[in-house]
C-alpha cells in the first residue's frame, strides 16, 4: 500500500513489492495529473472596450439618457476554469448600433472606466451642467459633473468616471449622459465616448 | 548525500545507497510542496484584495477646510480592508503592492466657489490630488470621480478620501463612492 502526499502523489513504502519503475510512473502520473489541475487555475482576465461612434442627442425636452455603443475594441475571451468551462466573452457582445446595455458574463470585483468627449453648446443656451453616470443595475456608482458651459460649438470638453464594484454575471452596466438647464430647451451632443471593463477579482 | 534540482527537487547520486521508497517519498514531497506554493499563487492572483464603499448619509462640509469623507456602507470587501464600526473615514490595505483606487463625490449647490478631491494614505503619500477641480452651480450638484494608481510599500496603509471647497458656506456631500483593488505586488 503506498503511501501519498497531501496533494495525492504516490511513494512506495519498504513493505511494498519493489517495483522502481511502476513507482515512478505512478508518481508522474499523479503530477502530470495535478499539473494540469494548476494550469486550470490560469485563466486570462476578462475586459472589454467598447466605443460609441454615433453622436447622442439629450433633448431639450429631457434631462438624461443612456448612450449607445457601436464598435468593440476588444473583448476578451474567458474560462472561469481553464479547459473546463466553455469560454465566453468577458461581455456579452454588442451588436447593432443602440446598444446601451452592457451584460458581463463572469462575476466578480470589476473597474469600470469611461469617458466621454462631448459635444459641446454654446453660450447663452441655458444648459448649466452635463454630466455621465455610471449605472450598475440602474443604481449610480460614479458621477461626473460639469458647469463649465460656457463651450464653443466644439468636441472640446472631456469628462470620465470611474468605479470598483462587484458585480454578478448578467448585471447591467450603462453609461447615462445627464443634463440640467437653468432655462431653455436646448438639445446637448455626446460625442466619441469609450468604456472598460476590466474583472480584476473572482468572487 | 543526495542533491536538489534548482526547484529544491531532492533526488538521489548513482553512487548513493538504493533506497527506492524513501528516494521517491522524498521527490514526490518535494513537488508536492513546490505545486501548493504554485498553486496558491495562481488562485491568489485571481482573487485580488478588493473593496468598495459607499456613502447615502449626508455629510456638510465647512469651507476652506478639509474635510475627511464618511463612509456609511461595505458594499464588497474580500481583505477586511474596511471596518466601518472601528472607523468609518477610511479603507486599510491590507496586503502590500499597488492598488488601483477608484470613486467619486457627489456635491450640493453653491453660488460660487469650486471643489476638489485628494487621497491621503497613513503610508507616507499626503493628500495626492486626484480629480480635476470643479466650479460649483448655484442649483445644481456638482460631482467628481477619480481613478489613480496608489503604491503601498508598507501595510497596513490607511487610505481617506478628503474634499475640499471654497464656497461662500458649508456645502454638503450628498452621495459617494470609495473602491480599492490590488493590481500587482
Amino acid at each position: 500500500m503506498p503511501g501519498t502526499t497531501p496533494r495525492g502523489f504516490p511513494y512506495p513504502v519498504p513493505a511494498d513489492p519493489a517495483d522502481v519503475a511502476g513507482a515512478i510512473e505512478d508518481l508522474a502520473t499523479a503530477i502530470d495529473a495535478d499539473l494540469a489541475t494548476i494550469n486550470s487555475y490560469a485563466v486570462p482576465r476578462g475586459m472589454a472596450q467598447f466605443l460609441g461612434t454615433v453622436t447622442n442627442t439629450v433633448p431639450g425636452t429631457a434631462t438624461s439618457g443612456l448612450l449607445t455603443w457601436q464598435l468593440t475594441d476588444f473583448n476578451t475571451t474567458v474560462r472561469d476554469v481553464q479547459f473546463v468551462d466553455p469560454a465566453t466573452q468577458a461581455v456579452t457582445p454588442v451588436t447593432g448600433v443602440n446598444t446601451t446595455v452592457l451584460l458581463p458574463q463572469h462575476s466578480g470585483f470589476w473597474q469600470i472606466m469611461a469617458s466621454v468627449q462631448l459635444r459641446t453648446t454654446v453660450p447663452g443656451l441655458g444648459v448649466d451642467m452635463i454630466g455621465v453616470e455610471i449605472l450598475v443595475g440602474g443604481v449610480v456608482v460614479a458621477r461626473e459633473t460639469v458647469h463649465d458651459t460656457a463651450f464653443v460649438a466644439d468636441l472640446t470638453h472631456m469628462i470620465d468616471a470611474s468605479a470598483g464594484v462587484f458585480l454578478t454575471a448578467g448585471t447591467a452596466v450603462s453609461l447615462r449622459a445627464q443634463v440640467a438647464r437653468a432655462s431653455g430647451t436646448s438639445p446637448v451632443e455626446f460625442g466619441t465616448r469609450s468604456i472598460t471593463l476590466m474583472r480584476m477579482s473572482k468572487p | 548525500m543526495s542533491a536538489n534540482t534548482p526547484r529544491g527537487y531532492t533526488y538521489p547520486y548513482y553512487t548513493d545507497l538504493a533506497n527506492a521508497p524513501s528516494q521517491i517519498q522524498d521527490l514526490a514531497t518535494d513537488i508536492d510542496t513546490d505545486h501548493t506554493v504554485i498553486a496558491t499563487d495562481i488562485l491568489d492572483a485571481q482573487h485580488a484584495p478588493s473593496v468598495n464603499l459607499t456613502k447615502a448619509v449626508i455629510q456638510s462640509i465647512a469651507a476652506n477646510t478639509n474635510v475627511t469623507v464618511t463612509w456609511n456602507t461595505e458594499v464588497f470587501d474580500n481583505n477586511s480592508m474596511a471596518n466601518l464600526g472601528v472607523d468609518n473615514t477610511r479603507i486599510q490595505l491590507q496586503t502590500p503592492g499597488y492598488y488601483l483606487i477608484s470613486g467619486y463625490v457627489q456635491m450640493g449647490v453653491a453660488a460660487s466657489g469650486a471643489m476638489s478631491v485628494t487621497l491621503t494614505s497613513s503610508g507616507g503619500v499626503s493628500l495626492n490630488p486626484v480629480a480635476m477641480s470643479r466650479a460649483f452651480d448655484n442649483d445644481k450638484g456638482t460631482g467628481m470621480s477619480w481613478c489613480v494608481l496608489h503604491w503601498a510599500p508598507v501595510t497596513p496603509d490607511n487610505v481617506t478620501v478628503v474634499v475640499r471647497h471654497n464656497g461662500p458656506a458649508a456645502v454638503d456631500v450628498q452621495g459617494a463612492s470609495l473602491s480599492a483593488t490590488k493590481v500587482a505586488d
